[in-house]
């Protein structure tokens, strides 16, 4: 216990001293190391672990991808359309980051697939049309979680796998509150664009012309998705292998649109090799963080205490979700999960909570981690894609947590919305 | 309980604690019979001796905690036998495919003069196997789920099935006739729903989790390799204890074991009616013997391209 | 040595290192892309696909995360430290504060790597501490790096 509070007390700590994040990791796990008596070989072991997963593959993948095709012109392309098609409302292409990557959750299997590849392009997108820069990178960090929201999704293969439900539900029970969380972020863009809370450059008028355009210039862009889409449903390649069919056919498109410069790879390769690099040695530290937590058993004395207070099952989904949210600031969501999943299953259970409709709230809840401070890799990878300071993109993200909290009450106390296509689909 | 305390109190010490990593959650029949084996424990011991035991992977993934238990940094650990094939070759044994014929025969083999070797050779790397019986079986056991009947070796022919990434496993497949795949196990569900592949072989215990009756509803009992589970524990540690206490988790271990069996054996009972119910799921069996025969000539190819050595396969044979 | 030197090796250590990732990464795409196509066209599935592509990814992200600290890209919250004066003297806690656990990762790295040669992956046979090694390597970079910034900074450099 005490071991775990001077771990975290002391990643803050350094983290607020302007000490890097990932060197406060590994500073607060040392110290954590010693004091446990634990044998130190556990850190560089650890670490490597958090590395060596197949499931965190799609991410160099998917950055990659990202970069390629920004170099290969086909940002522009999809963007030009999208804007044509629903650029119009006000909020303009606010709306077309939301739009963007609701659709592109229906092929990315993650959040960080989503914001190194679509993330880029959309944050690009929109400071080239003048949106605020850091404005752009929070709502393309917040538009992101739909990746994994929306199936295919690893974070709900993850959950069906600890939980043992069924994939199929869990996969089918994502797509309402998917769906509905991009509308209510919409919604919110609207508001807040009207009341002239964020600058949104003057939107254009609806053209069906330039629709027709715009389509026929961004042809083989436009169909990037709908390959991805149409290899995964058919079961011709899996999503980390999507990835991979995502930078051959970029490479592709650059050729056909004459755009394409050795130079221009070499380029986007380095910039992803930081990225990459940056995101996947932070996931590795906080595994040697998780060790710690778990051997100190900190998530036991959690639930432990949980049960003390009440046995209300929307109190105690309340309580989770406070829990949650904090942890979720403070760790990568998959450790998140594999530590506590096993504790709070059984309590979900017992009081009667479905445990699909769970499912959806914890990884709702988590993905809200995943964008939220000191540990909240979401921003980071906006900040190291779009080069932007951490400091002001949490800034522009502090009004979009209102809609996304509205979103999990919704959620957490309305299970209708995850159990209502289940239930219709497949009769459980 | 309150007997085990005041007894340890009466020696006047600590009891010693060992943490155990485990890979399965705790709420299923394996981890149930990893914490019966933790209370037999601490009830042999007068409360002397306890383990805590770490399920899910909280400790890490497998190999990290084969590396941890070798470091002493976790003391003990449960997990497949198969995974320890660095200490010993030949327990990489039991995942070829039709190569025994029954858990019996596996059983036979691993607790014979060469299972003995096997566990000398473990503890000269510093780990050692409490489950000297070798009776914690895993599985219970191995069943094929496929999208239409499997009920011969003539409708394996040219069966897209997805197999782990395993050489000897998937060049036997091929030689049944199977067109074997590898995908992710994570993803395999999505694979037979999207016919990527027509079949997959799984652990019983795994079916009913993995929700594949629901895309595969047709089930063929195999069970091509029989598994088990083993507690190790760090060998610097094991000899810090005294000799009771050594031979309490010994005796523990092999128990736990048992009592697994039992476990594991009435879960799978309850899937499969489920999943009847559920998925109308339909169940076949093979004979075995028929297909460890036409096996054997892989095995024998294998032997001759000095993969296995031919007195090793003589003598699984003759564990029969 | 000195400093013009030490500059020198830093940044050909740090240009290999780089070099050494990108390659990687390129290996990595390229491997996955033959085995999405043999797997698709030729109905072959070939082995160890995955012990190598995450064998690549270790190599991919630690090389690349020496280029990570030196170019200054790491994330860190600074709205906090921006407000101090003594902006130097933090400057010089901070970099100390790095070299302690980047030392600790090269020591322990190493033990662990020369430990691990001794047991291989399940399928191609590789030994495991190639996995581990790009991680003590990176810092052994990383440590020179920040060494010779303090260096710089006790001689009145400006960092
Ligand atoms: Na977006
Ligand atoms: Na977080």
């Amino acid at each position: 216990m005490i071991i775990g509070i001077v771990m975290f007390g002391v990643l803050l700590l350094l983290i607020f001293s302007g000490v890097s994040i990932s060197f406060s990791m590994l500073i607060a796990t040392i110290i954590a190391l010693f004091m446990g008596g634990y044998n130190l070989e556990v850190l560089p072991l650890t670490i490597v672990e958090g590395v060596k997963s197949y499931i965190l593959l799609a991410i160099p993948f998917f950055i990659t991808a990202g970069n390629l095709m920004n170099s290969a012109g086909i940002t522009k392309r999809i963007f030009d359309f999208s804007n044509a098609v629903i650029g119009f409302i006000r909020g303009g292409l606010a709306h077309v980051n939301i739009f963007a990557s609701m659709i592109f959750a229906g092929i990315s299997g993650s959040s960080i697939a989503d914001q190194g590849g679509l993330g880029a392009i959309e944050m690009r997108a929109m400071v080239e049309k003048g949106y605020d820069k850091s404005f752009s990178a929070a709502l393309s960090a917040v538009s992101s979680i739909l990746g994994a929201l929306i199936p295919p999704s690893v974070a709900l293969i993850i959950y069906s796998y600890l939980a043992e439900v069924s994939l199929s539900d869990m996969f089918v029970a994502g797509i309402v509150p998917g769906v509905l969380t991009a509308l209510v972020l919409m919604i919110h863009v609207y508001i807040t664009a009207k009341k002239g809370l964020i600058t949104s450059p003057p939107e254009e008028p609806f053209d069906m012309k330039k629709i027709i355009v715009t389509f026929k210039k961004g042809f083989f862009a436009l169909l990037a998705p709908l390959i991805i889409l149409l290899g995964f449903i058919g079961g011709i390649f899996t999503p980390t292998e999507a990835g991979v069919i995502a930078i051959i056919y970029s490479i592709f498109c650059a050729f056909i649109y004459r755009e394409f410069k050795l130079s221009l790879v070499t380029k986007a390769l380095k910039s992803s090799i930081l990225s990459i690099s940056l995101i996947m040695f932070l996931t590795g530290v906080s595994t040697a963080m998780g060790w710690v937590v778990s051997i100190e058993q900190l998530p036991l004395l959690l639930s432990n205490s949980l049960l003390q207070i009440t046995d209300n099952k929307y109190i105690i989904l309340l309580l989770i979700n406070i829990v949650l949210l904090i942890l979720g600031s403070l760790m990568e969501s998959v450790p998140v999960k594999l530590i506590l999943l096993p504790v709070l299953l059984p309590i979900i259970t017992s009081v009667g909570i479905d445990p699909i409709h769970f499912g959806i709230v914890i990884t709702f809840n988590l993905l809200i981690g995943m964008i939220t401070p000191p540990m909240g890799i979401g921003l980071y990878v906006m900040s190291s894609v779009g080069k932007v300071p951490v400091e002001s993109i949490i800034k522009e993200t502090l009004p979009l947590y209102v809609p996304l909290v509205i979103m999990l009450l919704i959620l957490t106390f309305v299970p209708q919305i995850s159990l209502w296509l289940p239930e219709l689909l497949t009769g459980r | 309980q309150t007997e085990n305390k005041s007894s340890s109190e009466e020696e006047g010490q600590e009891p010693t604690v060992l943490k155990l990593g485990t890979l399965m959650t705790n709420t299923s029949p394996e981890g149930e019979a990893h914490q019966y084996f933790a209370d037999l424990v601490e009830e042999k011991s007068n409360g002397q001796l306890k383990v805590e035991v770490y399920p899910s992977e909280q400790l890490g993934a497998a190999d990290t905690q084969i590396t941890n238990v070798n470091m002493g940094t976790q003391d003990m650990l449960a997990i497949s036998s198969t995974f320890f094939k660095d200490y010993d070759q030949r327990l990489e044994l039991s995942t070829s495919p039709f190569l025994f014929e029954d858990y019996n025969q596996f059983q036979n083999f691993f607790t014979g003069d060469i299972g003995k070797e096997i566990n000398q050779n473990l503890i000269d790397g510093g780990i050692r196997n409490l489950n000297t019986e070798r009776s914690f079986v895993r599985g219970p056991y191995r069943v094929l789920l496929s999208t239409k009947p499997v009920k011969s070796l003539e409708d394996v022919k040219g069966l897209k099935l997805r197999v782990f990434d395993s050489p000897i496993y998937t060049g036997g497949w091929s030689h049944l006739g199977a067109n074997p795949t590898v995908i992710a196990w994570t993803e395999t569900y999505l694979a037979l729903n999207q016919g990527m592949a027509d079949a997959v072989t799984a652990p019983i215990s795994q079916v009913k989790s993995m929700n594949f009756a629901e895309v595969a509803p047709y089930m063929t009992i195999i069970d091509e390799y029989p598994q088990d589970v083993i507690t190790v524990i760090n060998e610097e540690t094991f000899q810090s204890l005294s000799e009771e206490h050594q031979q309490i988790l010994i005796d523990s271990a092999n128990e736990s074991g048992i009592k697994a069996e039992e476990l594991v054996m009435e879960a799978a009972e309850k899937d499969i009616e489920i999943m009847k119910e559920e998925n109308d799921l339909q169940v076949f069996e093979i004979d075995n013997e028929t297909w460890t025969e036409a096996m054997s000539s892989y095995y024998d190819k294998l032997v001759e391209e000095g993969k296995y050595e031919e007195s090793l396969i003589n003598s699984i044979r003759s564990a029969k | 040595m000195t400093i013009h030197t030490i500059n020198k090796i830093i940044k050909l250590s740090s240009n290999i290192c780089f070099f050494i990732s990108i390659t990687c990464l390129v290996l990595l795409v390229l491997l996955n892309a033959i085995e999405i196509f043999t797997r698709l066209v030729l109905d072959y599935s070939f082995m160890g696909v995955q012990e190598i592509s995450l064998l690549l990814v270790c190599w991919v992200i630690f090389m690349g995360f020496t280029r990570v600290v030196i170019k200054k890209e790491d994330i860190s919250v600074t709205f906090l430290v921006k407000k101090i004066k003594a902006k130097k003297l933090v400057k010089v806690i901070n970099h100390i504060l790095l070299l302690v656990p980047s030392c600790f990762v090269i020591f322990l790295g190493v033990g662990l790597t020369l430990q691990e040669m001794n047991f291989t992956t399940s399928i191609m046979g590789l030994p495991k501490g190639l996995y581990i090694l790009p991680l003590p390597l990176a810092f052994v970079v990383i440590t020179v790096f920040l060494f010779n910034e303090l260096i710089k900074m006790a001689g009145g450099e400006k960092v």
